[in-house]
């Protein structure tokens, strides 16, 4: 039962973990049973944290449900979050950075040691909103989490042999400041809660596994408005500031991925807020293929090289690098060992969120044609067919729809194809599938034979319900209808859709 | 086995007549004996045997028609059900209708007569062939719906048609 | 027993053996023998007349009686029934008197009856009968011609002799029965012109000149009889012709009866389909609201009459329900005769039985005169003590001539 401890700092993160959070739900192979996402940040009302935390409680919900032992691998990795809760928090009253350090009540030395680091600007801003791309200001304020009861509460649960990774983002406010400092407390020996008390496991967690990934830029903020902080242009050169920096961090770390992408998408202007949400993008899914690399057991030689007392000798440094490169990713496009990986859990996981009736469609919203994904009802198989299919009969009805655990999982297959969508609108698309199709059998783009062929007997979906019918027998009657029939989808999937290299 | 298929035929003797039913049993004038052949066995063996048939090729021939999952609603199996019968319905009326027309019903089954040999009224009729076809026909279906019932259980696609 | 007739055995195939070699020693070649047909050999009819005193007036000139006897005889010589016709006269002796049938009949007058010889006296039935069945042996047929009236004498108990005769005729048929138990007899009553002198049962005489009856006996082998009367109906007779018949054979005999198809509302059992019957049920067609069905029977080898066989007063059921009608069978392949019809209120199951008896007709009773004093017309002094004495020894063991046996599942 060994965990995987993710910090996800900023947006960045959150979004990394949302990517993560698609690939488990798929099936996804991972080396750890438990994943412990905690995002740290600051703007709480952000809706890529927002977003995020509903997919995460969702995917518990049918985490819950399915059987651990048996062998379906949809929603197999558990997640769970320190005490309930995802985030943690930075909190303050402060509106300003001024008043947040405590400037009315420093000494006159005090006062003008201020004055000579931080530039008026940066004293008068707005706290709540983020750093907008300042990360000097960001370290000092970062420092205060370790009295956060998250913290305390991963202190108490972590055990030998557990591991930790931080996901953050080499431009930008939070994350550029905060990973280098989380690590950094990660490794202070003997730290004290706010009350004084030795926090918990300290020293496993000192001398715990320890993995990191830094996003480089893969995309551009579009011109601010006057007054903004937040600056393409000094990206770079921020990006250029924070990477002397982690400079620092050579063995420290056991394994430090790196991603970017040099083909940018534009993002509206937004500092923050409910505004900041952007959408999905293959780099993130790279980032989250970075975390289950550091988990891999069949990579441990490769990733730790620690040695009698237990210390880094060497850190090894990673990139992700697709096969050919083209604006337009399909699998073809990616190497051999990315597609082993999620070529399977993800075709299964579209086929059967295709057989429950999601796809995208095209709707006049606001006067303005709109790509939005629906279930639709002549495209819900599930809903034509199980009133006559033996695999439904008497198991999965009208009230099996209804149940909790069901339409949460739903929910995710349809945010799973909101997700994919997302990432076929970038700049630098990811298209493995044909959303648009509502076909079983015509929906894998690329020149891959994915899909098993149908013969003349069972065609299109009458071969998946063919498959259906089969399989359900093979199931234990014993398990709950909610985990038997993902067992079952998995079964099936898995009898339609073996890619093999 | 002849005696049960032929009792099962003759549940519906009021539709086909006793006469008909007579020469079905294998009723012999010479001997006035059943000692001819019984064809309540051999028709009814073959109408089992053709709903036998269909019952499985429905549950569990790969093709289109049978045992797919588009086509088990419960109507699918009804038209099989009916297409079998229809056959049977065939094979009952022109077996007797030959067997009628070919002079291989028996004298004292086919009519009766006077003192002198002349013929007083016909017992049996080309109606009464058609109406054997039709008993053949319900026949076949209770047969249909009964080994349907039994053989269905291990089918993939069509374990719960109709019901 | 075994071991003795294994030695029969072998003895007679020695015998077979040692006759067959011993036929063909002829320079110890084999000389194969040509098979021999075995023919059946045509029946020997022996007709006997009673020439007693009280039979003259049958014969005085040209009677019914002479040309009824001689058309008999001549269509039973034109059927080849028989290639050898005996004739003989019969009182206490009998007389042989060859075999030309007209010559005889010429001579049928009361001078030659006298002339002929024997006791013309009195008749004692009684031991005329055992006279002709002494006579009659396998293959053979006698017919007696006779007038049937006792003469008991003058002072005698007539009752008693009455009683005697009937013991005596009832005695020596079942003695002739113990050697040939498949005989039968047949015994025509038939109207004459009598001229003559009738004789009554104390002897004394009176001169009539009226029709009076007399009577033709016929005994032989049960079968031998039924060819006869096949050949020679009794359509065939000349005159006034035949009266009344009786005839009488022994029980039980089976028959062959099969359940007639279709005669109601019920099935045929599958395996036995001429006997039993299943799901008997009350007819629907019609108004009749009772259950029937019918059986077709083959009652050609008992010499009854359609009158007899149809009538069901001489039948007997088990079952008090059921109602019997009898009728004649519709023309069939099967050789079935008559038809009885079986009719009840109610469904019953189990064995319905009808046995065919063996009866004295009715008719027996009203030719018979009981005074026995002057000639009654159509009537004979006695007759029924010669016919129960007949019935009884023909029904020592059984009084029914067969059983039909239905059975309702």
């Amino acid at each position: 039962m060994s965990k995987l401890y993710i910090f996800g700092i900023g947006g960045t993160g959150a979004r990394v973990l949302r990517s993560l959070t698609m690939l488990l739900s798929a099936g996804v192979e991972c080396g750890v049973d438990t994943i412990v996402p905690v995002i740290i940040d600051r703007d709480i009302s952000n809706k890529d944290l927002s977003r995020t935390k509903l997919l995460i409680e969702d995917y518990i919900v049918v985490n819950r449900c399915v059987d651990a032992n048996g062998t379906n691998k949809f929603f197999k990795t558990k997640i769970s979050l320190l005490g309930g809760n995802l985030f943690l928090q930075l909190s303050d009253n402060a509106q300003q950075f001024d008043e947040f350090i405590g400037r009315s009540t420093m000494s006159q030395e005090n006062n003008a040691l201020i004055d000579m680091l931080f530039s008026k600007e940066t004293l008068k801003l707005n706290m709540t909103k983020g750093f907008e791309g300042n990360p000097n200001i960001g370290s000092v304020v970062l420092n205060q989490f370790d009295n956060n009861d998250i913290f305390k509460a991963f202190a108490n649960d972590f055990h030998d042999g557990d591991k930790i990774f931080i996901i953050s983002s080499i431009f930008g406010g939070t994350g550029a400041s905060g990973f280098p400092l989380l690590r950094k407390i990660l490794h202070t020996p003997n730290v004290n809660d706010a009350e004084g008390n030795p926090l918990a496991n300290w020293g496993l967690i000192n001398k715990a596994p320890i993995g990191a990934i830094s996003v480089l830029p893969y995309f551009i903020v579009e011109s601010p408005p006057k007054g903004s902080l937040v600056n393409s242009d000094t990206f770079i050169d921020k990006t250029k500031a924070a990477l002397s920096y982690y400079k620092n961090e050579d063995k420290k770390i056991d394994t430090f991925y790196y991603i970017g992408d040099t083909l940018t998408s534009s993002y509206e202007h937004h500092k923050g807020g409910t505004e900041q949400m952007n959408n999905a993008h293959f780099v993130e899914l790279a980032s989250a293929l970075a975390i289950l690399d550091f988990v891999n057991s069949d990579k441990q030689n490769e990733n730790f090289h620690r040695d009698a007392h237990n210390n880094i000798t060497k850190t090894t440094y990673k990139e992700f690098g697709i096969k050919t490169n083209s604006p337009k990713l399909t699998f073809d496009n990616l190497t051999d060992e990315t597609r082993n990986l999620i070529v399977n859990p993800l075709s299964r996981f579209m086929l059967f969120a295709k057989y429950m009736g999601y796809r995208v469609v095209t709707e006049i919203i606001n006067g303005k044609e709109t790509l939005i994904v629906r279930k639709i009802p002549s495209n819900d198989i599930f809903e034509k067919e199980h009133k006559y299919q033996p695999y439904a009969h008497k198991l999965f009805t009208e009230d099996f729809r209804r149940t909790n655990s069901i339409q949460k999982l739903e929910s995710i297959q349809a945010k799973f194809v909101e997700w994919l969508l997302e990432m076929e609108l970038q700049n630098r698309k990811f298209t493995p599938f044909n959303l648009f199709s509502d076909r079983a059998d015509d929906f894998i783009n690329g020149e891959l034979k994915i899909i098993k062929p149908d013969n003349f007997m069972y065609k299109n979906w009458a071969m998946v319900d063919n498959e259906l019918n089969k399989q359900i027998v093979k199931t234990h009657k014993s398990l709950q209808n909610d985990s038997r029939f993902i067992e079952l989808f998995n079964r099936v999937t898995e009898k339609l859709i073996n890619y093999k290299n | 086995m002849g005696k049960i298929f032929g009792e099962i035929y003759c549940w519906f003797e009021s539709l086909f007549g006793q006469d008909l039913a007579e020469y079905l049993w294998g009723y012999n004038c010479e001997t006035q004996g059943y000692d001819s052949k019984n064809l309540f066995y051999t028709i009814g063996s073959i109408t089992f045997g053709l709903s036998l048939l269909f019952v499985l090729a429905y549950y569990y021939l790969p093709l289109w028609g049978f045992n797919h999952p588009r086509t088990n609603r419960w109507w699918n199996w009804l038209i099989i059900l009916i297409i079998t019968g229809v056959i049977n319905f065939i094979i009952g009326v022109s077996w007797t209708i030959n067997d009628l027309l070919n002079g291989n019903i028996g004298d004292c089954l086919m009519y009766t007569r006077d003192a002198d040999g002349n013929v007083v009224s016909q017992l049996i009729f080309k109606s009464d062939c058609w109406m054997f076809g039709v008993t053949n026909f319900i026949v076949s279906a209770l047969f249909f719906i009964i080994l349907s019932f039994i053989l269905k259980w291990k089918s993939r696609n069509c374990k719960y048609s109709p019901i | 027993m075994k071991a003795i007739h294994l030695l029969q055995g072998f003895v007679v195939i020695l015998l077979l053996t040692t006759c067959g070699n011993s036929g063909n020693k002829t320079n110890g070649k084999i000389i194969l023998k040509v098979p021999v047909k075995v023919v059946a050999i045509k029946p020997t009819v022996n007709v006997y007349i009673e020439n007693s005193g009280s039979m003259d007036g049958y014969v005085k000139g040209v009677t019914e009686f002479e040309q009824a006897i001689y058309n008999y005889l001549t269509d039973i010589k034109i059927s080849q029934f028989s290639d050898s016709l005996n004739l003989f006269y019969i009182n206490s002796e009998i007389i042989p008197q060859g075999s030309d049938i007209s010559d005889f009949i010429e001579k049928l007058e009361p001078t030659n009856f006298k002339i002929k010889g024997g006791s013309r006296g009195t008749t004692d039935i009684s031991n005329l009968l055992k006279s002709v069945l002494t006579e009659t042996s396998s293959n053979e047929i006698a017919i007696l011609v006779t007038d049937g009236i006792f003469s008991p004498g003058l002072g005698k108990d007539a009752e008693q002799y009455l009683v005697n005769q009937q013991i005596g005729i009832k005695s020596n048929m079942a003695n002739y029965l113990k050697r040939y138990p498949n005989s039968a007899v047949v015994i025509y009553q038939l109207l004459s012109k009598f001229d003559g002198w009738y004789y009554n049962r104390e002897d004394s005489k009176i001169k009539i000149k009226e029709q009076r009856p007399y009577y033709i006996w016929i005994i032989g082998e049960t079968d031998l009889l039924n060819e006869l009367i096949r050949k020679v109906p009794e359509s065939k007779f000349k005159g006034s012709g035949i009266q009344h018949a009786f005839s009488i054979m022994k029980g039980p005999k089976a028959v062959d009866y099969a359940i007639k198809r279709g005669s109601g509302n019920f099935d045929l059992d599958k395996k036995e389909p001429k006997t039993t019957i299943k799901n008997l049920k009350k007819e629907t067609r019609g108004k009749r609201n009772n259950v029937r069905f019918s059986v077709n029977v083959n009652f050609s080898g008992f010499l009854l009459s359609d009158h007899y066989l149809t009538d069901p007063s001489n039948y007997e059921l088990n079952n008090k329900d059921f109602q019997l009608t009898i009728n004649k069978a519709v023309p069939n392949n099967s050789g079935y005769t008559h038809q009885l019809n079986f009719e009840s209120p109610s469904v019953h199951k189990g064995i319905i039985s009808v046995k065919l008896k063996t009866q004295i007709p009715q008719w027996v009773e009203e030719i018979n005169d009981s005074t026995g004093i002057v000639p009654v017309k159509g009537k004979t002094y006695g007759i029924k003590y010669q016919i129960h004495g007949i019935y009884e020894a023909f029904t020592m063991s059984n009084d029914y001539y067969t059983e039909i046996k239905i059975k309702i599942d």
